[in-house]
């Protein structure tokens, strides 16, 4: 089967290289696009990629989805995927209609079919079940999240560089000035311990004693979707719409666990909660739920860490 | 100004249960509400209705049941509700979008057309993309505020590490975020005036659009939640403290 698959970051490309070869068992070739110029031209081939075409000159999201689809035209493949984010969900669902392939969004599971079509898994409903969707057109495109495997490099292929300069397309949509976001210094989903704060915590202030603590146990702090989206005292959250972590150790403080924040923690080890009403549903979906009022119970817990040496 | 917000109604997915034995998601018993983030785009058209003038039309795909959310809709403050009746059972997320399309093109011209960022069931973020890439028209996504001026619209758009702002000429599509606005409560009296106004009705099957799905469900199946809700309480905070440090060291999450 011919495959194209398109991520701005190398590492992803050799993840998704990853999980193709071990999914689809048949003979497969894999051309992968990415912006990035490449130094590690040579690793990609031992990682199962059999071309790389680095894109140039590149200046909006038509010129992107042009060359992805002359790529993939070039190439034959019959099935294009995607790194999972916002901007290339947009570009995977443009592609999907120019070339009337059916689509899975965030795809964490994969096979093809008897008949050669793609069946895959994906989350829904709050993640409370998992959906299995046969792609019924002769093309299929996806969208894959990030860690969907480990790179393996595991293959002795020559990986061939190709430079592609794009053809300039006129963009609809002129981004006329961008906005960097001030993020945790680890990304959360690769944080192994995050403390995360919910309205229960009533100052921003507040926020420096759970900083203290994630520090502590060697993590980082982060919220539930409210203090970002409402208080705005963080600039991103755990949840459905935001980060979907998979720490050693969640604790939530003061989170009430609405089921998108429930969605968002599905893969943590360990989850406490800590939250004074009992009926907060966040109690009941931990492992370890303790009743008690935060700003007694915090404090008191960093002081035994302390005597710990920690 | 004309403008077009598609909506859809959705189980309420924090009310679905799953059957314990059979892992069956128990759908067909789950209430249905509005897509959370379609209420938002709402609003947002009744904004620009507010400031800029014109008719706000309302459109859902879906069944008999589906008409509740343009009634929502109209009580909320728009003026004109279509419901694309689903006769033909299962369909995709493309035979939505060729649906929605054909109807914003027939009853059209839309200057703006404003979708959810996703629904709240699925969350695939296919159908407003996929109206704008088959109406031609410039799409901007994951707006958490729009600004129009003349015949273009300035949108905040909220993206995982940046926020960029963009510019796009009209007729454009824009799926909106839950952080761009609080959606109003209808009053008592509208919602009683919605459930009087007339709501045009279209049979899917008679529209002359290709009605074939890209793709088909083939299984739902729930999700085993294996957390162990121990719950500590009525303890004084020394030894509740020590209860859950305790349990985090013979968890191996905190050495000793």
């Amino acid at each position: 089967m011919k495959i194209v698959t398109f991520s701005e970051n190398l590492e992803a490309l050799m993840e998704i290289a990853a999980k193709v070869r071990e999914s689809i068992p048949m003979e497969s070739s894999i051309s992968s696009i990415t912006t990035m110029k490449p130094n590690m031209r040579e690793e990609m081939g031992r990682y199962g990629i059999n071309k790389l075409y680095v894109i140039e000159g590149l200046r909006n999201i038509e010129e992107l989805i042009d060359a992805i689809m002359g790529i993939s035209e070039r190439e034959e493949a019959k099935l294009i995927i995607l790194e999972s984010n916002k901007v290339n969900k947009e570009i995977a669902i443009k592609i999907a209609v120019n070339i009337g392939a059916g689509y899975i969004a965030d795809c964490i599971d994969f096979k093809i079919d008897v008949d050669g079509k793609l069946i895959g898994k994906r989350m829904v409903y709050a993640s409370k079940a998992v959906e299995t969707i046969k792609v019924l057109s002769e093309k299929a495109i996806m969208t894959v999240p990030r860690r969907i495997s480990e790179p393996k490099p595991e293959w002795n292929f020559t990986c061939e560089i190709i430079y592609e300069k794009v053809k300039p397309i006129e963009t609809k949509t002129l981004v006329i000035d961008v906005k960097k976001k001030e993020l945790s210094a680890v990304p959360l989903e690769s944080a192994e311990v995050i403390v995360a704060v919910g309205r229960g915590v009533k100052k921003k202030e507040d926020c420096k004693i759970m900083e203290e603590l994630a520090k502590i146990l060697g993590g980082v702090i982060s919220c539930s979707r409210p203090v970002a989206a409402d208080l705005k005292w963080f600039n991103e959250w755990i949840g459905l719409s935001g980060h979907k972590v998979s720490p050693k150790l969640y604790i939530a403080v003061g989170i009430s666990g609405a089921i998108q924040h429930l969605a968002g923690i599905q893969n943590a080890k360990v989850v406490v909660a800590i939250n004074k009403d009992s009926e907060a549903p966040i109690i009941k979906s931990a492992d370890y739920g303790v009743v008690a009022d935060l700003y007694e119970f915090i404090p008191k817990f960093i002081e035994r860490l302390k005597s710990m040496g920690k | 100004m004309e403008i077009a917000v598609c909506i859809k109604q959705s189980i309420d997915v924090a009310q679905l249960k799953i059957d314990p034995k059979s892992f069956e998601p128990l759908i067909s018993v789950t209430p249905m509400k509005i897509s959370d983030i379609d209420r938002n785009a709402i609003e947002e058209a009744l904004k620009i209705k507010e400031k800029h003038g014109g008719k706000v039309t309302a459109i859902t795909l879906g069944g008999e049941k589906a008409k509740e959310v343009l009634r929502e809709a109209i009580a909320m403050g728009v003026d004109n509700a279509i419901h694309i009746l689903n006769d033909l059972g299962e369909i995709d997320e493309y035979v939505v979008s060729e649906a929605i399309a054909n109807i914003l093109k027939t009853r059209g011209p839309f200057q703006i057309i404003l979708c959810g960022e996703m629904s709240i069931d699925k969350y695939t973020a296919q159908v407003g993309v996929r109206i704008a890439e088959n109406m031609k028209i410039p799409c901007i996504t994951y707006a958490r505020s729009i600004n129009v001026e003349g015949n273009e619209v300035t949108v905040e758009r909220d993206l995982e590490d940046r926020i960029e702002i963009v510019k796009a000429k009209m007729p454009v599509l824009i799926t909106v975020t839950r952080e761009i606005n609080i959606p109003r409560l209808p009053q008592l009296m509208a919602i009683l005036r919605a459930a009087k106004k007339p709501i045009e009705t279209i049979n899917l099957s008679q529209l002359k659009i290709d009605l074939n799905p890209k793709t088909k469900v083939l299984e739902v199946k729930g999700v085993e939640i294996k957390r162990k809700g121990i719950v500590i309480k009525d303890l004084p905070v020394d030894k509740a403290v020590d209860e859950l440090l305790n349990n985090l060291i013979k968890e191996g999450v905190i050495k000793r």
